[in-house]
């Protein structure tokens, strides 16, 4: 509606007297019957050019091998490469570790306890240090002497709990662990 | 076959042609719903029936072999105005290069075929005015129709002719201008 309008007032601005003959008809006539007989007449066109089979459906050309690697030295794919590499890689580092952690799953507590029980005088003080991380250091409470008694804590690290543990007789040790 | 008087949708034409057995259905259904108009499109072109039905048919048959490699980047009419415009300045071009100057006493080879046409029956006016449309160039004759007669928009208009808005407003101005002269002259002898 708007385009007619604008169509109109172009008209009137420009050429006023060509808007008289708008809306008349052109003057040229076809042929009764002429529309219903177009698709006949096409399909025999396509058919005598032996067209009437469905076109194909244009396929994208697939990019050959060196295409494909050629387009890899293109920054941006080599960073998107890059990290999508990284991601793989932790994911195979994390993922990993379950694999690990599920070979001992099957170990119970009772497991493990026996098995230090009987081995207690196997293992190094250092062995007991090295399986502890800074930040879960035990925290030994240690009794200070003097009338206000009261209990301080200390938070040791895996090398004083070496040195603790090295300084500790296999007596001491045993009572310490059971 | 659509029984309906609702013209289909240019989706449903669409989804015909591009789903599996049904593509006959659907070119019959786009040439049901788009003959008429690229058909008088083509007629105002030409001018003459036979040539203008001549250029229809290898519309659809270029269509036909090019419809499933149409994107949507544009309408469906767009794209199908294009062709069919590109269809008929191919054919005007090559019957200008094959006709006698001879057959051109002036008045133009496409006025003149538009005097011999027996499907024309105007009154004077109509006449002298599809005359005066029929001595424009092939591609400002194209302006001149698309907006004058199928009432385009310009932005449209751009799309079917790969010509910026500005051009074509300068065409159709031009058109109109070379129109009113032709009558005026017309007028005098």
């Amino acid at each position: 509606m708007k385009n007619k309008q604008d169509l109109h007032d172009e008209l009137n601005e420009q050429a006023p007297w060509l808007n008289e003959f708008r809306h008349k008809d052109s003057g040229h006539q076809v042929p009764d019957g002429y529309f219903e007989s177009v698709e006949e007449s096409v399909f025999r066109q396509l058919e005598a050019i032996g067209a009437t089979r469905r076109p194909p459906v244009p396929k994208k050309q697939r990019p050959s091998l060196w295409q494909a690697l050629q387009s890899l030295w293109q920054p941006r794919v080599a960073l998107a490469f890059a990290g999508v590499l990284t991601v793989v890689l932790a994911a195979w580092w994390f993922l990993g570790k379950p694999e690990t952690d599920a070979r001992v799953a099957h170990i119970t507590a009772e497991d493990a306890e026996s098995y230090l029980r009987d081995n207690l005088m196997e293992l190094e003080p250092e062995q007991f240090a090295a399986v502890l991380p800074a930040e879960q250091a035990p925290v030994l409470l240690l009794e200070t002497t003097g009338d206000n008694a009261r209990m301080d804590s200390l938070r040791l690290s895996p090398k004083d709990l070496e040195h603790l543990l090295r300084d500790l007789s296999d007596e001491e040790l045993d009572q310490l662990i059971l | 076959m659509q029984k309906t008087n609702k013209p289909a949708s240019d989706e449903q034409i669409l989804n015909l042609l591009r789903a599996d057995g049904t593509f006959e259905r659907g070119f019959r259904l786009l040439m049901s719903t788009y003959k008429e108009r690229l058909y008088w499109h083509i007629r105002r072109m030409v001018a003459v029936h036979e040539d203008a039905d001549d250029v229809l048919q290898n519309t659809f048959v270029k269509i036909y072999r090019g419809v499933l490699q149409f994107e949507e980047k544009s309408k469906l009419y767009t794209w199908l105005y294009r062709i069919a415009t590109n269809e008929a300045i191919s054919f005007l071009q090559s019957r200008n290069r094959h006709s006698s100057s001879s057959l051109d006493n002036g008045d133009g080879v496409l006025a003149g075929r538009l005097r011999a046409d027996s499907w024309f029956d105007g009154d004077a006016v109509q006449r002298q005015l599809q005359e005066a449309i029929a001595r424009l160039p092939d591609k400002q004759r194209a302006v001149f129709n698309l907006r004058y007669y199928d009432e385009m928009p310009y932005e449209e208009m751009s799309r079917v002719l790969d010509t910026s808005v500005g051009a074509l407003k300068a065409s159709f101005h031009h058109a109109a201008k070379k129109i009113e002269t032709h009558f005026r002259e017309a007028d005098q002898y």
